[in-house]
């Protein structure tokens, strides 16, 4: 399915913009630019206008994605249940910082706000996978799930200094210590 | 219907804007973002007025309040409103330059100048409500604009919409489509001509002129060779109103020119004894 087609299935009024921006992004996993300039074709809007829309909902990315993306939760509950750790831990593993792709092509980060399954803190999504009171044991062995395909040697080491420390404890900020320090791990080796 | 502004009684269709009433009689509201050829926007807030209508008026007047001097003022009768986008539609009365609105634009100059430290327009303005620079909320120490969108409002208004607001929140800002040179932008300058704050930079040098990182070719008068926009400019308007009537036997003349132009030939055509062939 290509973009003219994605476009065909609406009408070609304004209020099916943002519409079209979604179905271009799901498609894509981004906005290419090529995609935006037949949206403005079709519409007769502006690019500039497709621009601004495009950077100002977080559900869009200019840049291309990974085949899967991973979206830590960030909010209140969750920060307070250490994501940061979590965050850190796949920074880690895959050398990610929010909002960066791997080379590879293989994953993506991003933060969220809130997920709205605070219960479940902290909350982990890859794809539309949800994993809740993730610890940072728990990451690297999610991330095999979805790297190489199987049978191949699992890129990412999972061995962990503090995997008794962390264990069972839900990724509580109290059991773990690590978020005191801002989660730096080596003085705990 | 009648509107009174500060104790002047003005004459009003209904429907008009304050501002434009204002202005008509003289009335000095400071604004911004106002620019009279285009819609008003009500995004820097200085133009900020008190309006009373007749039921309020009567209130205060009951509560005996309504002169300035009996100490205790109650004057939550009072809407602020925007002047440029208020429409008058009953008579109403109108303080421009209360004690409460001067307040109120001493805050709103706080903020903004505390984003564009580096705009003249509003250091100005600040300086006549005695306003410091506050560095409790410093902004990019090189930042001009405040985000008013008239630049926005103007490159629509000519047809081309080369710029729009991007990003949200703290990194928004105005710029073309990927931070690229606009296919769409002609070089006129509408933006960066109504921009309150002078900043969008554009340059001409040597008949050349560079404004949102393109280059354009600069047209001259060729009877004095003031500057009358660039060649994208002129071709745009020509496919837009068709052929341009300063466009005369190869030459290319500015408003001036070609008003004393028109007058020659009309005098040349009015002479006495001359008769029309």
């Amino acid at each position: 399915m290509d973009i003219t087609e994605l476009l065909h299935r609406y009408p070609a009024e304004r209020r099916y913009m943002l519409a079209v921006l979604q179905d271009i992004q799901e498609r894509y996993q981004f906005l290419p630019k090529e995609a935006l300039c037949q949206t403005s074709g079709y519409f007769g809007v502006p690019l500039s206008k497709l621009y601004g829309m495009a950077t100002f909902y977080k559900a869009f990315s200019l840049k291309a994605k990974g085949k899967n993306i991973i979206r830590v939760c960030d909010g209140t509950a969750c920060h307070i249940r250490s994501s940061t750790v979590l965050l850190e831990e796949i920074e880690r593993l895959l050398h990610l910082k929010p909002g960066d792709t791997s080379v590879d092509g293989v994953f993506s980060l991003e933060t969220v706000s809130c997920l709205g399954s605070c219960a479940l803190a902290p909350v982990l999504v890859v794809n539309e996978e949800y994993y809740g009171s993730v610890t940072r044991t728990m990451v690297g062995e999610i991330l095999n799930h979805y790297g190489p395909a199987m049978g191949e040697v699992p890129v990412w080491d999972v061995g962990s200094a503090f995997e008794e420390n962390l264990e069972g404890n839900g990724g509580s900020a109290i059991g773990d210590r690590l978020a005191w320090d801002g989660g730096n791990a080596d003085e705990w080796a | 219907m009648k509107v009174i502004i500060d104790g002047l009684t003005c004459e009003a269709e209904s429907g008009e804007y304050l501002l434009q009433i204002a202005k008509r009689n003289h009335i000095n509201i400071p604004t911004l973002c106002h620019e009279e050829a285009l819609a008003g926007l009500a995004t820097c807030r200085i133009c900020i007025v008190e309006v009373m209508d007749a039921r309020q008026k009567a209130e205060e007047r009951a509560f005996g309040q309504l002169n300035d001097d009996c100490g205790e003022k109650d004057d939550r009768k009072r809407k602020i409103v925007t002047a440029c986008v208020y429409p008058v539609v009953a008579e109403i009365e109108v303080l421009t330059n209360s004690e409460k609105l001067r307040d109120m634009r001493k805050a709103v100059l706080t903020l903004l100048m505390a984003r564009a430290p580096q705009s003249d327009a509003i250091g100005m303005l600040a300086k006549e409500y005695g306003v410091e620079q506050n560095h409790r909320w410093s902004s990019r120490e090189d930042e001009k604009c405040i985000l008013c969108g008239l630049c926005v409002a103007a490159c629509d208004k000519m047809g081309t919409g080369a710029i729009a607001t991007v990003n949200r929140g703290t990194t928004r800002t105005v710029s073309t489509p990927f931070e690229e040179p606009a296919e769409s932008c002609i070089g006129c300058c509408s933006c960066a001509s109504v921009c309150p704050s002078g900043a969008i930079p554009f340059t001409d040098l040597h008949g050349k002129r560079t404004i949102w990182n393109k280059e354009f070719e600069l047209v001259s008068c060729s009877w004095c060779g003031e500057v009358i926009g660039t060649k994208e400019q002129l071709e745009y308007v020509g496919k837009r109103n068709g052929p341009s009537a300063d466009v005369h036997g190869g030459e290319m003349l500015c408003e001036h020119c070609r008003a004393v132009r028109e007058a020659s030939r009309l005098k040349w055509v009015s002479q006495p004894g001359r008769t029309f062939a």
